[in-house]
């Protein structure tokens, strides 16, 4: 699998504070961990897979491995689910799984101070507060700090196939 | 003393022994060999040998390089039924992979 | 006792560690096999000499890697086969059963240091004691305790500690003519080395035409690899008179100086982790390859390869064969004529990647010999705990596949094997009581056959009992009615959550069963059989295909859309007349030589706009699979072409009715259908 974050992740992080990709999905600003973040890239070529959620774009080819691809756009409902040239995949990398997810535009690489991030609101962003590792600010604006893996991870996204890992399990009970 | 027997034409079938005091005659013997092989366009040769009673390091190195040229000159060409005690003899030494020992026919 | 964690002179050797674990499960493995293969019976010298050489290897790999609890019981297993050996005390059966146990202990460690498992201690403790226990009588107090080794040759003040080395001998070209006997200098080494550790390997230097050479001329040289307690002054003097230093090389393997270490229980200084460097006397290379284990000469005609390379290998000759597949389609819209050259480049580009596939994937065959080899055991320790008798066979162990099938075929298989124990086979009482033999069999086959691989397990049994599984199909409410075939009535115990077993038993599980062993060949491209005759018995087929990356297949298009059918289902393909359509009961059929085939709307099952929604419009493929035929409806036929097999689930989940996807010629993503789950589909529609 390729890690083809290298010159952002070489960057040298100073002491204390982590490194961020923001973007927007509406009129939010949203923070991930760089480190979680493999490239990006445009989008295209995008083949559908039937009987899945809407925001589930499809799976893509990405350099010989299939890729799916996530419009969190749809998910969260923010913001206009248009396709064009200059619409921005983010291609993370969590969970020994490599997924694409849509976004309205890239914003940025930020470097936050772990002591100005501050817990997440009980409410207030159109993603679930259960992803939300805190808030950060930035030139006066809030920047939403995403936990990218937990996200990947949850069931309502139906990347992750739970059903399957359950009859793995059973299988080494038998 | 060892003499070859032409029972077969691709096969080489040695008696007796193949030692150091043999060397000069076997050599004579396996050249010949050789050189009727090549000339007849053998594709394959075996060297029987079932009656062969004695080997030493010399004997061995001297079977080697002959399966070797004939193996240069594109004859496949490999040991067979030797008996325990030889294989043990030739395991020995270290020719059983040289010799690629097959199993007999 | 306090080590150096996997460093030794300095060197980082975690990067062997692999080496080491993957060695030992093989040594476990080999141990294993030979003790099941006794049974109750005593084994021979050589057998003994095999399972203490397996033992002896784990141990002294441990010590060299540092894993010391790995020494403790491989050592007490070792003193006691070494008393065995010397015929010191007697053999007992039960000896055979505490040898296996001790070696899943080892395994137990192997799987703690290799994947962090848990290790239970005590059971470890357990086996160590009664390891003790039986190597004590006819012992001489603690001599059972001492290195096993020392004890094979007489014993020397200086408590000589094995060495392990190569010898390289570049005798004197003139060594013949001089008369001097090699045979013997051999000979006198070999008996110089612990028993089964000599191995001698001569190779010709050059090779000069037969005609030209003299026959007394040495052209040879030998490599000896051994273990000796004798110590490198005495294997020099083996050499005595016959070579000068220069054409004599001792090469010093590293592992018996630690291994040695860890025999010293009690913690003893680490004096001897690392020889004196004044016994080098000779050229010293403790990283040569070959100096792991005893794997010197096989390394020669075979070499271990990490399956992840194999895999990368696997991959990027799929990315080639997804060139080659672009070229082709950029090639075919250019005029042949003027571009001749470029058309044969490119023909002779598709047959040398196509060998090349056909290379690489070969690599990645195993024999299923590495599945079937648990097996006796599993059958041994379950016959024994349900009081069944068994003959258990196997054929077609050299039966090849693909790695990844091997790994995922492992389960099913192991549940198969319980169920045929379990429920299959009857007590020797219930045999005898209807004329037959009171021992069972057991048979593992494999065998290919066409483009599939085909395992089954066959036991002479009881059979299915098509009354019962009835019963209990309508009690746990699926829908099943008496006028059901045999087959379909089989087909009931892959339906989740049924189990037939009179009484839950601790082998065959509760519930969970057959439906997952179904659900696990499927995802592998493979089906189960069942066959099956009251008061015979029954037999389980598994078929599978040979590969999983490699798929001959038919493009075809829908909406926008691509899908490959795998060529193995497809029967034909036609454009329908409306007179050839039907309709019974409300779902639409072809009628194709006087059968009648339900018609699958591809663009339907996957959601997918297209103008052909009607089939006069488009192409009918007829496929077959399971036994089961459909008209799958689609726009158009694109091609035929070798597809590489992409997993989907790697970054994403399971895809319905798809048995993965692959990448086209214009880098493009296409499903490729399964199917059984197409069928399903549809039915459920």
């Amino acid at each position: 699998m390729q890690t083809a974050h290298g010159s952002v992740e070489q960057e040298t992080r100073l002491e204390g504070s982590e490194e961020y990709l923001t973007f927007t999905l509406g009129s939010e600003s949203y923070g991930i961990d760089i480190l979680k973040v493999q490239e990006i890239r445009g989008y295209d070529c995008v083949t559908r897979i039937a009987n899945t959620p809407a925001f589930i774009k499809g799976v893509i080819n990405l350099r010989g491995v299939i890729v799916p691809i996530v419009d969190l756009r749809i998910k969260f409902s923010v913001g206009e689910a248009t396709y064009h040239e200059f619409t921005v995949v983010i291609i993370i990398n969590v969970l020994g799984k490599v997924v694409g997810i849509v976004v309205d535009g890239v914003s940025d690489v930020v470097a936050l101070p772990a002591q100005s991030i501050k817990p997440p609101p009980e409410l207030g962003a159109a993603l679930d507060t259960r992803y939300i590792t805190g808030l950060g600010t930035l030139n006066d604006e809030m920047l939403i700090l995403v936990d990218i893996e937990k996200l990947i991870g949850s069931e309502e996204l139906q990347v992750v196939d739970h059903s399957t890992e359950n009859i793995q399990k059973e299988v080494v009970n038998i | 003393m060892s003499e070859i027997v032409f029972v077969n034409d691709n096969r080489i079938t040695f008696q007796g022994s193949c030692s150091r005091e043999e060397a000069a005659e076997l050599h004579r013997a396996l050249v010949c060999r050789l050189n009727e092989l090549v000339e007849r366009k053998a594709e394959q040769a075996e060297l029987d040998l079932r009656q062969v009673n004695q080997i030493d390091a010399c004997g061995c190195q001297l079977l080697a390089l002959f399966l070797e040229d004939l193996r240069r000159h594109g004859i496949t060409a490999a040991a067979c039924h030797l008996g325990p005690e030889l294989a043990g003899q030739i395991s020995l030494l270290g020719f059983s992979e040289t010799f690629s020992v097959l199993p007999p026919l | 006792m306090t080590t150096p964690n996997g460093e030794q002179d300095g060197i980082d050797l975690k990067r062997f560690n692999q080496v080491f674990f993957e060695e030992c499960a093989e040594n476990l493995a080999e141990m294993e096999q030979i003790l099941i293969a006794l049974g109750e019976c005593e084994p021979d010298h050589e057998q003994l000499n095999a399972i203490f050489r397996a033992a002896h290897s784990i141990k002294g790999g441990a010590g060299i890697f540092g894993f010391d609890d790995m020494t403790v019981v491989t050592h007490v297993m070792e003193s006691l086969l070494d008393l065995l050996r010397n015929h010191e005390i007697p053999f007992r059966p039960e000896m055979i059963d505490l040898f296996l146990e001790a070696g899943d202990a080892i395994s137990m460690q192997l799987a703690g240091h290799r994947e962090g498992k848990p290790v239970c201690q005590e059971a470890i403790g357990q086996v160590r004691a009664k390891l003790q226990q039986l190597a004590k009588p006819g012992a001489n107090g603690s001599g059972a305790l001492q290195p096993a080794t020392e004890q094979a040759l007489p014993r020397q003040d200086a408590s000589p500690l094995p060495v392990r080395c190569r010898l390289t001998f570049s005798p004197d070209p003139e060594i013949f003519h001089r008369g001097i006997r090699i045979e013997s200098i051999i000979s006198e080494l070999s008996e110089l080395a612990l028993e089964g550790e000599f191995h001698c390997r001569a190779y010709l230097a050059e090779t000069p035409e037969l005609e030209d050479l003299d026959p007394l001329r040495c052209v040879t040289r030998w490599e000896f690899t051994l273990a000796s307690l004798a110590g490198r002054e005495k294997l020099v003097e083996a050499f005595m008179f016959v070579a000068e230093e220069e054409q004599l090389q001792i090469e010093e393997l590293p592992w018996q100086e630690r291994r040695a270490e860890a025999a010293q229980d009690d913690g003893a200084p680490e004096a001897v982790a690392a020889a004196p460097p004044g016994r080098r006397a000779y050229d010293s290379n403790e990283l040569a390859t070959g100096a792991f284990g005893r794997r010197g000469a096989e390394a020669e005609s075979s070499i271990r390869v990490n399956v992840g390379k194999v895999d990368q290998l696997v991959n990027q000759v799929g990315e080639l064969l997804i060139t080659q597949a672009m070229l082709a389609q950029t090639a075919a819209g250019l005029d042949p004529i003027l571009h001749q050259a470029l058309q044969r480049g490119l023909a002779q580009l598709e047959r040398n990647t196509r060998d090349l596939q056909g290379s690489v994937m070969s690599i990645r065959l195993v024999p299923i010999s590495m599945v079937f080899s648990r097996f006796p055991r599993l059958v041994r320790e379950l016959a024994g705990k349900l009081g069944k008798q068994v003959e258990f066979r196997t054929t077609g162990e050299g039966t090849e596949l693909d790695r990844g099938l091997i790994e995922k075929i492992a389960d099913p298989l192991t549940h198969l094997v319980r169920n045929a124990l379990d429920h299959g086979l009857e007590t020797p009482q219930a045999r005898f009581a209807h004329g037959k033999e009171p021992a069972g069999t057991l048979q593992l086959r494999a065998s290919q056959v066409g483009g599939r691989i085909v395992i089954d397990v066959i036991d002479d049994g009881a059979g299915l009992n098509r009354g019962r599984i009835l019963a209990k199909a309508q009690e746990r409410g699926i829908p099943c009615s008496d006028s059901m075939t045999d087959d379909e009535v089989w087909q009931l115990i892959f339906v989740p959550g049924f189990s037939t077993a009179e009484e839950v038993t601790d082998v065959s599980g509760r519930g969970v069963g057959m439906d997952v062993v179904l659900k696990n060949v499927q995802s592998i491209g493979g089906r189960v059989q069942i066959a099956s005759e009251a008061g015979m018995g029954s037999r389980f087929t598994i078929s599978l295909p040979l590969t999983l990356a490699i798929l001959e297949g038919l493009t075809v298009a829908v909406g926008g859309e691509k899908f490959i059918i795998p060529i193995n289902v497809v029967i034909e393909s036609l454009q329908p007349k409306p007179d050839q359509l039907k309709t019974v009961n409300g779902r639409q059929v072809v009628q194709v030589r006087g059968e009648y085939l339900p018609i699958i709307r591809l663009h339907r099952m996957f959601n997918l706009e297209s103008q052909v929604t009607e089939p006069e419009l488009g192409i009918l493929v007829m496929v077959e699979g399971d036994g089961e035929r459909g008209a799958i409806l689609v726009d158009a036929l694109l091609d035929e072409q070798q597809v590489v097999v992409k997993s989907i689930e790697t970054n994403y989940r399971r895809v319905e009715g798809s048995a993965g996807a692959t990448i086209l010629g214009d880098g493009r993503v296409a499903l490729i259908l399964d199917l059984t789950e197409l069928f399903l589909m549809h039915k459920k529609l």
